[in-house]
Parts: structure tokens; sequence; C-alpha cells
């Protein structure tokens, strides 16, 4: 038992001692480089215009740019009926000045009939 | 432990320095980087014992100095608020690390990760440690890594990275009776730590 203790105590001794052992290091030569990167990088981010923008700014922003995109969404059912409207009208325009010929008046109605 | 020192600057250059970095001259800041990079690496080293992590955390230290520099008002001596960073960095680093370890328990515990406990010996790798000195020294930093926050900060500065006792307490903002007592309980609890884990082995 005795011994035992003993041999934990020269191994906590040793082991105590392995700070006396590390050795001065030599910084790596590519550091200025690398530094001066990050802080280019981090130069270039700030000044494009997001980054420019407080992080409050930056959430605002982020949330209307989802509720526009939102909006467009949820109107593109509209967007669709206006499209074949406008189509329509365009078409009637066309047909009034005498534009359109027999044969695609009749591919235009059988389009819209099949529809 | 052999500590090479570069170069120490005179209290005028010093000035001179921080000036010069506070305008905004390139050329000053890569003086600085020059004359303190081995310092702040050997000071990350004793808080991160791996090369690549502490030279991260090296590269971190210098953008910090160079954001900063403009508020430094020269109450301390530059290279006692370099290595306050540099002391400040690695901290986080370690926390961000515990954070990303106690995930990876919880994965392993739900099988998504399997952690074998061999964490430390797989990231041991101090440039500055012989290889036959590298697992008994492994074992020394995983203990120091146990210690409560300020006794192992005391206890790299001034044992790992050999610090005088003012100079850790100008870099902790204490005194220096306080740091000797730091170091007093840093080195009791680390004798027992130790202890316990030959008794276990």
């Amino acid at each position: 038992m005795k011994k035992k203790h003993k041999h934990i105590e020269e191994e906590v001794r040793k082991t105590m001692e392995m700070t006396d052992h590390i050795q001065q290091v030599e910084g790596n030569p590519f550091l200025t480089t690398r530094v001066l990167q990050q802080i280019e990088n981090e130069k270039a981010e700030q000044n494009s215009f997001f980054g420019k923008l407080s992080p409050a700014y930056k959430l605002a922003f982020s949330l209307v740019l989802i509720a526009l995109n939102v909006v467009v969404f949820l109107q593109s059912d509209g967007f669709s009926n206006h499209s074949a409207q406008a189509s329509d009208s365009s078409f009637n325009i066309a047909n009034e000045y005498g534009l359109v010929s027999e044969d695609s008046y009749e591919l235009s109605y059988s389009y819209l009939q099949e529809k | 432990m052999t500590r090479v020192i570069k170069t120490d600057l005179t209290l005028d250059n010093e000035q001179q320095l921080v000036l010069d970095l506070q305008a905004g001259s390139e050329q000053a800041f890569r003086t600085l980087i020059d004359l303190y990079q081995d310092k702040a690496l050997s000071t990350c080293l004793g808080f991160i014992p791996n090369k690549q992590d502490a030279e991260d955390v090296v590269q971190e230290v210098f953008v910090e100095v160079y954001r900063s520099v403009g508020n430094f008002k020269g109450d301390s001596k530059l290279s006692s608020w370099i290595y306050r960073i540099a002391v400040n960095k690695c901290l986080e680093a370690i926390r961000f690390k515990k954070r990303k370890k106690r995930r990876a328990f919880f994965q392993s515990l739900v099988g998504m990760h399997e952690n074998n406990g061999a964490d430390l010996a797989r990231d041991f790798d101090h440039p500055g440690v012989l290889l036959e000195n590298k697992e008994r020294t492994a074992v020394l930093f995983s203990k120091i890594e146990m210690l409560p926050e300020n006794q192992r900060i005391v206890f790299t500065l001034c044992k790992i990275d050999d610090l005088s006792y003012k100079e850790a307490a100008e870099i902790m903002n204490t005194s220096v009776s306080s740091v000797e007592s730091l170091m007093f309980r840093a080195k009791k609890n680390l004798q027992k730590l130790l202890e316990d884990y030959y008794r276990n082995t």
C-alpha cells in the first residue's frame, strides 16, 4: 500500500514537471498574410450594402423580403388569371383591326373551348 | 523550458508603434505581428494544445487587435493587452469546443455519434512537446482543463507560458497576491486530480 502511494506521488511529480520541458514554438510565417487577408475580407463585407446595415435593419430587411415573396406567391393565381384576361383583350383588339386570320381564330376558339 | 523573446519594445518605441497602428499603418501592423506572434502562439498553445487550433486563435487575436487598437488607452503595456485578448479568445474557443463536445455526447447517447473517450489524445498536438513526453503532457493538460477558470489562467500563464506573477496580475487585472493565491490552489487541485488519475489507472 505504502509502495503504491509512493509510486503515485512519483508519477504526479513527473507529470507536474512536464511544464519545464515545453519548448518555445515558432509562429506561422504566413500568419501576417492570413490576418491581413481576413481583415480585407471583413472590410469588403462591411462595405457591401447589406454589410453596412445594423443587425436590426438586416432583420427588418429580410422580413420585408420574405413578406414580399409571400404576397407575390399568394397572388400568383390572380396573376395567371390576369394574364389570361390580358391575352383575351389583345386577341379582341387584333380581331377588331382584322389582324387575325380565320385559321388562327378557329385555333384560338377551339383552345378556349378546350379550356 | 527555453523561452526566447524576440525583442521587447522600449516605452517610447511602444508608444510610437501604438500611434502608428491607430493611424492605420499596415507596416506598423506587420511589425506588431512579427514582434508578438510567437508570444501569442505560446500562450494559445498553453490553453489549446493543438497547433492548428492555436494558430487559428492567434489569427483571431491579431484581427481583434487590429479592430480594437483605436480603443487602446495605454493604461497597461501593449504586450499585456495582447495577452489579455489572447486569453479571452482562447477561453471563447474552449467554451465553443466544450459546447460541441456536449452535443457530441448527447448524440452518442442516442447512437448518432460514437465517442470513445480518446478525444484528448487525438487532439493533443503541441509542437513544443517532445514525442517521449507527449503522453504524460497530454494527461497534465487534460487535468489543467478541469481546473476552475481563474486557476487555469494563472497556472497556464505562469507555469506553461513562464510569465512572472506580476505580468499575470497585469493581464488578469488583479493583484500579485491574488495570483499567488490562485497559483497555490491551482497546484493543490492539480496534484489531487493527478493523484486520482494515477490511482485509477
